[in-house]
């Protein structure tokens, strides 16, 4: 895989990086805006803060394909011109990550769009790395939405993770509570997911998903001490930085106007 | 009768020996064969259990640290639940090999859940780039895995394993195209391992047999000149119609002049029986052949 290089950045406001992908929707009348502002503050973090070069991430929950494009722009992944033309007529660059022959890039390796397919693949890449005893270790992190855990695909690399003890893993729920037409909650609860994924050996983290540099990201920090595979819940809200009085399952097909 | 999957284990535990970047998935299926490899690199041997669809995404993403990734299942779970997987992931796919055991009838007396008649022509369905093996006999299956275990970037590769017996005729794995008899009543072609065992030396018709799919239109000359010659075609394929080898060669000669028959099974087969019976049922046994001709 040839891996890009990444520029170091200095992150731009959060409220300006928000603006800039509010319009990035609204121009091309893209939907799904609430499943973007539900992790943006998680994947903003990580961008910034935390991957490394050698590290991976696959978004799982393809809805928020913008706000990735957006931070691979900022990375020098893909260009300002790429950019500009993401999710028009003729781009390679659709509304959910491209799937392509070869890998795009270590932070957008593969395409998604149908939930439930990014844990196993993130599987594939840690068993991967393990096996070659990759020096420094590379962490995959996966973000992961309430419907990705719908998926039975999902349990079934659940399982295989903590099987496998692919402690480079980390899952990052971002838990906006709010599916396409239904609260959630109606598929999963919180209490047994905790229990069930302690009993399989996962290191959970749970917590508000809107506040920077809160626990989790210490312990993405210190992660290779950590001989557990990771899943951090994040409590997150799919309204926010929007308007505040429109009901969450209205952001789902929102594009900003 | 010769276990083809026997042939596999072996032949993948020396594999695994010379080879650091391969593993083997299993889908909980193999026993004892599998335990043996198993034993000898566990780290490399994984039972991923019955869940066909994550294991091919697992694969995807071993594939793309350089890995090649066996996956031994049952043909039918192997394929059709994680066909979202090929339709979304085809790109992705290379340096994967799927052996499949039980293609067609091969398990048989287990039942229609079990019965792989669908299997190729879902991978053609997808549009993906796959080789699609049909061995005919273990040598032919050895060279083929080989074909995939020696070179460095493959398409993706479907192994379909049908339990043979001894060949009463000669397979020329490298030629994937085999003619075995010569007569001028009509021309025969079987798909896979299909009635070799049975097949009438008094039959007076140009026999030949296909390992392999897909194939160069010119490998095909020789079948083409000899039904040209014969005026009749008759292939018999243990697959449904839709994305199969009769239904492709079917409309690549279609303005020829010669009669095409096709022996396939239909959608549902749900007769009970062993492998035999099925294809005595389906109009794929020497009887109908004798008909046919």
């Amino acid at each position: 895989m040839e891996q890009q290089s990444k520029k170091n950045v200095l992150p731009p406001k959060r409220e300006d990086l928000f603006q800039e992908l509010v319009t990035f929707h609204k121009k091309r009348k893209l939907p799904h805006l609430g499943s973007v502002a539900s992790c943006f503050d998680i994947l903003y973090d990580l961008f910034f803060f935390r991957l490394t070069p050698q590290d991976y991430f696959i978004l799982s929950k393809g809805h928020a394909t913008s706000l990735l494009y957006l931070l691979l722009k900022y990375h020098g992944v893909i260009s300002e011109a790429e950019w500009d033309r993401a999710c028009r007529n003729g781009s390679p660059l659709a509304a959910h990550p491209p799937f392509a022959e070869k890998m795009y890039d270590n932070w957008m390796p593969f395409g998604s769009g149908s939930l439930g397919c990014g844990l196993g693949l993130a599987a594939g890449v840690a068993l991967g790395c393990l096996l070659q005893k990759k020096d420094p270790p590379s962490q995959v992190f996966v973000l992961v939405s309430d419907g990705d855990l719908n998926a039975g695909t999902s349990w079934e690399a659940l399982h295989l993770i903590a099987q496998l003890k692919l402690y480079s893993i980390t899952i990052l729920y971002d838990s906006n509570e709010y599916q396409a037409t239904t609260h959630s909650t109606e598929f999963i609860n919180h209490s047994s997911l905790k229990s069930y994924l302690s009993t399989l050996g996962y290191h959970l983290w749970e917590g508000d998903g809107h506040i920077p540099s809160d626990p989790p990201w210490y312990q993405i920090q210190t992660i290779n001490q950590v001989t557990q595979p990771k899943f951090f819940i994040f409590h997150t809200k799919k309204n926010f930085r929007l308007n505040p009085t429109m009901h969450p399952l209205a952001t789902h097909y929102y594009d900003g106007s | 009768m010769m276990a083809l999957k026997n042939s596999f284990f072996s032949w993948i535990q020396e594999y695994l020996a010379n080879n650091e970047k391969a593993v083997l998935f299993y889908l909980d299926l193999g026993w004892p064969s599998v335990l043996d490899v198993k034993r000898k690199y566990p780290q490399r041997v994984i039972n991923c259990g019955v869940t066909e669809t994550n294991t091919l995404l697992v694969a995807i993403g071993l594939a793309s640290q350089g890995f090649k990734v066996f996956i031994y299942g049952i043909s039918q779970f192997t394929l059709w639940r994680p066909a979202e997987i090929f339709n979304l992931y085809g790109k992705n796919l290379k340096n994967i090999a799927i052996i499949g055991n039980g293609g067609g009838f091969g398990y048989g007396i287990l039942g229609s859940s079990h019965h792989s008649i669908k299997d190729y022509g879902l991978l053609q369905l997808s549009g993906i780039s796959a080789t699609i093996f049909l061995p005919r006999s273990q040598d032919e299956l050895l060279y083929q895995l080989n074909l995939f275990g020696q070179q460095n970037e493959n398409t993706f590769c479907y192994y379909r394993l049908i339990n043979v017996n001894e060949s009463k005729v000669k397979i020329h794995p490298i030629d994937s195209i085999n003619q075995h008899r010569s007569g001028n009543k009509a021309t025969v072609l079987s798909i896979g391992p299909l009635i070799q065992d049975h097949f009438d030396p008094e039959l007076n018709v140009d026999w030949f047999s296909l390992g392999r799919w897909p194939l160069e239109e010119n490998q095909l000359k020789p079948i083409e000149r000899s039904a040209c010659k014969t005026g009749k075609l008759i292939i018999f394929e243990e697959h449904v119609w839709p994305g199969s080898i009769c239904q492709f060669l079917n409309h690549l000669w279609r303005h020829k002049n010669f009669a095409i028959i096709t022996a396939h099974p239909s959608h549902y087969e749900n007769l009970v029986g062993n492998r035999s019976y099925l294809l005595e049922q389906a109009g794929l046994d020497i009887k109908a052949l004798k008909n046919y001709v």
